[in-house]
């Protein structure tokens, strides 16, 4: 355990002295920053303290106040982490090539290191680098939000480990490549394509998932018949193996529920109930956990194993 | 195998699957060879001898086709054994982000030494490489001469018993190059065994004190320095001559070549100079000295030569290429 997280050390240094972490932190705080100049009032927008977009509602029909701040909130609780995960890939995609570059590996593995130990320490630095930069984010947004007297709940940090599930789920395929192909292009191209047919798998399962609960629209019926046959079979092999992270959109959608508890207009708390009828309706996050689960094993002991094999 | 040896091998052999076309022998072959504790040993060989990757088979860094070895008592690829061993690469790639203290700290760390313990032994061992004065600089700022003696330090400072160098002077200036020679002919005084892979021949005719030459993947001679240069200079027998260098003061010694006693090596076209082999006896010498003086011979020197490492080498690898592949050229 010791090994691996001085070797996840090294792996944080490394992706922290480049550009992009600090890119990265400096637009969390700008987002931040953006948020405090904001006051959105059911009247009006209040950028800073004099310029005004009216929005004509009144504190008894703030319709139009409350779709920006739900809009907002959306994009901070739904898509952030995506996006958070995305960006991670990018980022930390070439670190694994450059950590085992000919004269590097040699060296770490001529002390008392285990391989396996290499494979999960950068495994580890890049879940903790993940951490660190949403840790950031969230805590800016969060405090930007609060400095024009909109606090959210403290169940919105719950973001933090859905945030950090979801890159852990996708970098395991990042640090696959990145080990067994040496080049971080290839890391990050084979990663995001994985991710994109992990999505489209996703898709047409909760479309299989829903047909056999709701009703489905006419238009969805003959593609429910075509998933009734081997192509189902296809369709669910593909959604168990593939990596998700999207299916953690459901508990992005309760965490959302928390953080708007109190104060809730009408229109938000239809969009909570429709949350949770979406919710109700995707696969069990049972099945999501243990088949990402079984994933990150799998792909951890493959890479370990193929690097226990090589000859340096 | 010997228990006492930090380094035994018997019969090792490796043989890479996607070996170069045309290439008809292992890159090592059959290899037994056993390192003196606290010596320091020198492997030798031309390109693709097998030395690195006679290294890389030790460090468990790949795995033997055959035979079997140890490395401090425990066998080939063992962790454990690893924590006493040091080891710097050719072409070592370092991490720029860091400063020469986290990396020399954080490579004793690896090597079992607890955190605080391995920031404390670093600073000492950056400062005996000559780096105190940058201690704390990001090693992006430092010239190949400095990261050379950096990873040196860093190969050192969890205080291995065992030291493999692969081209430990590669870069480094004259005066580094001394600096560095003198440090691990230091640590063979404190008991640690270096185990040097060089290029540089009289580096390592200077340092070491038993070598061993490989070529095409077999194991071509070993033992004591001084006993491989002699071997080179004619079988058995010639560790029972001597070679002297004889020089005049401008008298042509051509006219006595027959009667001269000893074996006549090499003689300039003046004739006052001129090397010759005499049997390794007390009044040998004297003999050659009588004779040259009744002959009325002015003599400036009569000094006994050594035959250099290089020369040894190169007599000995051609022999061995003529042996296996029948003379044809490398």
């Amino acid at each position: 355990m010791r090994n691996i997280l001085l070797i996840a050390e090294e792996w944080l240094r490394l992706v922290r002295s480049q550009k992009s972490f600090r890119i990265l932190a400096g637009l969390s705080i700008l987002l931040g920053l953006l948020l405090a100049a904001v006051e959105i009032t059911p009247e009006e927008v209040k950028v800073l303290w004099s310029f005004r977009i009216p929005l004509g509602g009144t504190a008894e029909s703030p319709v139009l106040a409350n779709e920006i701040v739900y809009g907002i909130l959306s994009f901070l609780i739904t898509l952030l982490p995506l996006i958070t995960a995305f960006v991670a890939v990018f980022t930390t995609g070439g670190v694994v090539p450059e950590m085992i570059r000919k004269g590097r590996l040699e060296v770490l593995l001529a002390r008392p290191v285990r391989r396996y130990q290499v494979v999960l320490g950068a495994y580890v630095g890049g879940l903790v680098f993940t951490a660190l930069i949403a840790g950031i984010l969230l805590l800016a947004t969060w405090v930007g939000l609060a400095v024009r007297g909109r606090f959210i709940g403290p169940e919105y940090f719950l973001n933090l480990p859905v945030i950090v599930a979801q890159y852990a789920l996708i970098s395991v395929i990042t640090v696959w490549i990145g080990f067994t192909l040496r080049s971080g292009g290839a890391a990050i191209v084979v990663t995001l394509l994985l991710w994109f047919l992990g999505k489209m798998a996703s898709g047409a399962y909760a479309i299989m998932v829903a047909s056999k609960e709701l009703t489905m629209d006419k238009e969805l019926e003959g593609f429910q018949g075509f998933l009734a046959g081997p192509a189902g079979k296809v369709v669910a092999a593909a959604w168990w193996i593939l990596p998700k992270p999207g299916e953690l959109g459901v508990l992005t959608n309760q965490i959302l529920d928390a953080c708007l508890e109190d104060g809730l207009t009408r229109r938000l708390l239809t969009r909570a109930k429709q949350s949770a009828e979406l919710a109700a309706a995707t696969p069990p996050l049972a099945d999501v956990a243990f088949s990402s689960g079984a994933l990150i094993v799998f792909l951890l002991a493959l890479t370990s194993w193929s690097l226990s094999r090589r000859d340096l | 195998m010997s228990d006492s040896s930090p380094i035994s091998v018997r019969h090792l052999t490796k043989i890479f699957p996607g070996q170069p076309q045309g290439r008809r022998w292992p890159a090592l072959d059959d290899l037994t060879i056993d390192v003196p504790r606290a010596s320091i040993f020198g492997l030798l060989g031309p390109n693709g001898a097998g030395k690195t990757t006679l290294v890389k088979l030790l460090l468990g860094l790949a795995r033997p086709s055959g035979g079997s070895g140890t490395l401090l008592g425990a066998p080939l690829g063992a962790v454990a054994a690893r924590r006493k061993v040091g080891f710097l690469p050719e072409g070592q790639s370092f991490p720029e982000y860091m400063t020469a203290r986290q990396f020399v700290a954080q490579g004793a760390a690896l090597s079992g030494l607890g955190r605080r313990e391995a920031r404390e032994r670093a600073v000492p061992w950056i400062e005996k490489v000559g780096l105190s004065g940058v201690l704390d600089q990001p090693i992006r700022t430092f010239s190949k001469g400095m990261k050379q003696r950096l990873g040196l330090a860093a190969a050192l400072a969890h205080e291995p018993e065992l030291l493999f160098l692969d081209e430990p002077t590669d870069g480094v200036d004259p005066g580094g190059r001394r600096e560095i020679r003198d440090l691990v002919v230091g640590l063979r005084e404190k008991g640690i065994t270096v185990f040097v892979n060089s290029h540089l021949l009289g580096e390592i005719d200077q340092m070491c004190d038993h070598i061993a030459i490989l070529n095409l993947g077999r194991l071509v001679t070993e033992g004591p320095t001084s006993e491989v240069k002699t071997k080179a200079l004619g079988g058995a027998s010639a560790r029972d001559r001597v070679r002297y260098l004889v020089s005049s003061v401008g008298d042509d010694m051509r006219p006595f070549l027959a009667q001269i006693p000893g074996l006549i090596d090499r003689v300039d076209p003046t004739g006052t100079s001129l090397e010759v082999m005499l049997p390794a006896t007390d009044n040998a010498a004297s003999e050659l000295i009588d004779f040259l003086r009744a002959a009325e011979i002015r003599l400036r020197t009569v000094q006994p030569l050594e035959a250099s490492l290089e020369d040894s080498f190169i007599a000995l690898i051609q022999a061995d290429n003529r042996q296996r592949l029948g003379g044809s050229p490398q």
